[in-house]
């Protein structure tokens, strides 16, 4: 008979096993060191905050890659990690009785906001040569020299180097080449011609420490100089700044100013509709960016050295009127400001309203019309769902769940660029990856390169009506790549996909 | 102003700092615990790190504590539990993520032996917290009651009774399919 003492022991051995194991999983690192970025808020709203966040970044096809910008004319190299340099200079706007137009002060920030991805980076705009204005041309280029550079996408030839599409509303373009990844991303120039600039600089030797070929150099600057990113500073929007953040009932917006000249003013347009407007008795614009929702960029010059951006999720007129009241503030009383209640997870600049996240999670905010087709099936106990939906007046989407017995689920989504082109997201059952699709034409036979076994035998997939695109599921017996991995797909017609995913 | 900077000069790690011993000796302990009671490996190294951002924030003070990874697993052991909470809404939130511009990945990857840890998981909170420690960190009763900041006594009942759950819940079942 057993009794409680031989339960207790038979526990003991097998917690002792079992933390051996989970000892041995363990990383031998001790990971990323922490960023300066405050803990975000909650666990629900975490995943929500970085959808809003990544997809509004990848809009510039930039990933959070650039770490810092100077003074926005200087046409050399970024400053280098930590340093801010001309912050001193330029001018602090803040309100000085906000009591008096019933606004509330939110918070405070002075600095730079580390980027989530720490890698090391230069960013610039450039423009075309021969253009009468290059900035109608303008292409923002980064180049990043960190480890562990990946590609993800359908990969296009750019003359013997892989490069990848972003999946954005703006064309983007990365690719690899000798240890640095290089981005390309335009409002101006369609994928045909990015490509042909990509390939020119492939072939030209061209590894991003200069002008493209044909081009010269407009600014130097990060994400924060080309897109409103002052609700997501906590999340690591890379920016150096100095803000604060006001609200009543119903208006809230966040005063941000920068060190910089014309070229940081002008960068802010560069993938924004714009519209003109008087701020401050001056000459200024209003910049909407398309797919983000309703985040609105009100900027002006305050001065040669000083680029001031108010953006605010409400009506940017009714926001403007609050502008006046705008002041030059002391250093002394920004820190008062700074130490009363600075950034972190419980103060924002700028709060991201419940809808405004809505946009990037609930689907009745933004519905599906409808399946346009769905493989299910289960495998030793896993499900994986691929899920292909059209949307009003968006690409189609593919959805890609994976989800064991237990509950455990992981989801993946991604837009599909057109049926014309392929969309591959991957999972895991824990060991062997999973992989779901979208492609052309019926799937003769799929490869993960890299693995072993590379091919796979255990593929699903269904016609999508009304074209000659299908959607499969694939199940290797292979391990699970740890990081990017190239699917290969031969499609019936012996037309040859590789897909980095 | 001067605060930001000097934060992030900690966090580039451009010099060493006692935060910094601090961070290489513990993180791997942290995601230990994290890992084991979130059953998710993406989710604890999230969660490790958070509480390595609360210290680093705190680090002036939580540095003069006789023992800061007191206070360090004091801070993964509630968001552990919380975030067990919160997975039913976080499920609900990832099935949401409908349309992204860019893939966004949220793996799973159980702890091995996840029959053992997801038992652990399902005991009440305290039971789960005190015994993660006690099989974890081989800790002592004093210990434990250090890090949960709660009486001996209490760790004592919480360590015996959430021990004997566990070992009725992981009980082997025989041919006949009677507990033995």
């Amino acid at each position: 008979m057993t009794t409680e003492s031989d339960l207790l022991d038979a526990l003991d051995r097998r917690a002792a096993a079992a933390v051996a194991d989970l000892d041995r999983a363990l990383p031998d690192g001790a990971g990323r060191a922490p960023a300066h970025s405050p803990p975000p808020r909650g666990r629900l709203v975490r995943p929500l905050l970085l959808a809003a966040a990544v997809a509004i970044i990848a809009l510039l096809g930039l990933g959070l890659v650039v770490s810092r910008f100077d003074g926005g004319d200087d046409q050399s190299t970024i400053a280098g990690e930590g340093d801010v340099g001309g912050t001193e200079e330029f001018v602090r706007l803040t309100i000085t009785d906000p009591a008096s137009d019933d606004l509330t002060f939110t918070a405070a920030f002075d600095g730079v906001s580390t980027p989530t991805n720490r890698e090391q980076g230069r960013a610039t705009i450039q423009g075309p040569n021969n253009a009468h204005d290059p900035w109608t041309g303008a292409v923002q280029v980064f180049t990043t020299t960190s480890e562990g550079i990946d590609l993800y996408g359908e990969l296009v030839d750019l003359g013997g180097v892989d490069g990848s599409f972003g999946r954005g509303p703006i064309v983007g373009l990365q690719w690899v080449d000798d240890g640095r990844r290089h981005g390309l991303t335009s409002a101006a120039l369609d994928e045909t011609a990015l490509a042909a600039l990509a390939t020119d600089a492939v072939a030209s030797g061209w590894r991003g420490d200069g002008p493209l070929p044909g081009h010269r150099i407009l600014h130097t600057g990060g994400p924060g100089d080309t897109f409103p990113t002052l609700p997501y500073l906590s999340l690591g929007a890379g920016q150096t700044v100095a803000a604060v953040g006001y609200q009543r009932d119903d208006l809230a917006f966040a005063v941000g100013t920068m060190p910089g000249g014309e070229s940081r003013y002008r960068a802010l347009q560069v993938f924004g509709d714009t519209e003109a407007v008087q701020v401050r008795g001056q000459e200024g614009v209003i910049v909407r960016h398309p797919g983000v929702g309703d985040l609105v960029a009100i900027a002006w010059r305050e001065n040669d050295r000083t680029v001031a951006q108010v953006e605010t999720f409400d009506d940017p007129a009714r926001v403007i009127e609050h502008l006046d009241a705008l002041e030059p503030t002391e250093a002394a009383s920004f820190d008062e400001l700074l130490e009363m209640r600075p950034v972190d997870d419980d103060h924002r600049l700028l709060e991201i309203p419940t809808d405004e996240l809505d946009r990037f999670s609930d689907p009745d905010e933004n519905p599906p019309d409808e399946v346009m087709a769905e493989i299910s099936e289960t495998r030793q106990g896993f499900e994986a769902r691929a899920l292909l939906f059209r949307n009003e007046g968006q690409p189609p989407s593919l959805h890609f769940v994976t989800e064991d017995s237990s509950g455990g689920a992981s989801g993946t989504g991604a837009p599909v660029r057109a049926l014309e082109h392929a969309t591959v997201a991957r999972s895991s059952d824990g060991t062997r990856g999973i992989y779901a699709g979208v492609v052309p034409a019926a799937v003769g036979s799929i490869e993960v390169e890299g693995t072993d076994p590379a091919g796979i035998e255990d593929i699903e997939q269904m016609s999508i009506d009304g074209s000659d695109a299908v959607l499969f599921v694939a199940w290797s017996e292979a391990a699970a790549p740890q990081s990017s991995t190239v699917v290969r797909i031969t499609l019936a017609d012996g037309t040859v996909i590789r897909y980095a995913t | 102003m001067s605060a930001v900077r000097e934060h992030q000069n900690a966090a580039t790690g451009a010099r060493m700092t006692p935060f910094d011993d601090f961070y290489r000796g513990e993180y791997r302990p942290l995601l230990r615990i994290a890992w084991s009671l979130t059953g998710r490996k993406d989710l604890g190294e999230e969660l490790v790190q958070e509480a390595m951002v609360t210290v680093h924030e705190r680090w002036e003070s939580v540095r003069s504590y006789d023992r800061p990874g007191a206070y360090a697993r004091r801070v993964v052991l509630n968001a552990a539990t919380s975030a067990v909470r919160r997975r039913a809404a976080e499920k609900r939130a990832i099935q949401r993520l409908e349309v992204e511009a860019t893939p966004v990945r949220l793996a799973p990857e159980p702890p091995p032996d996840d029959e053992f840890w997801s038992a652990l998981r399902s005991l009440p909170e305290r039971q789960c917290q005190a015994v993660a420690l006690h099989y974890l960190e081989d800790r002592s009763i004093d210990d434990i009651a250090d890090v949960l900041d709660i009486a001996p006594n209490t760790v004592k009942v919480h360590l015996h009774r959430g021990r004997q759950t566990l070992a009725e819940t992981l009980a082997p079942i025989d041919h006949e399919g009677r507990e033995r």
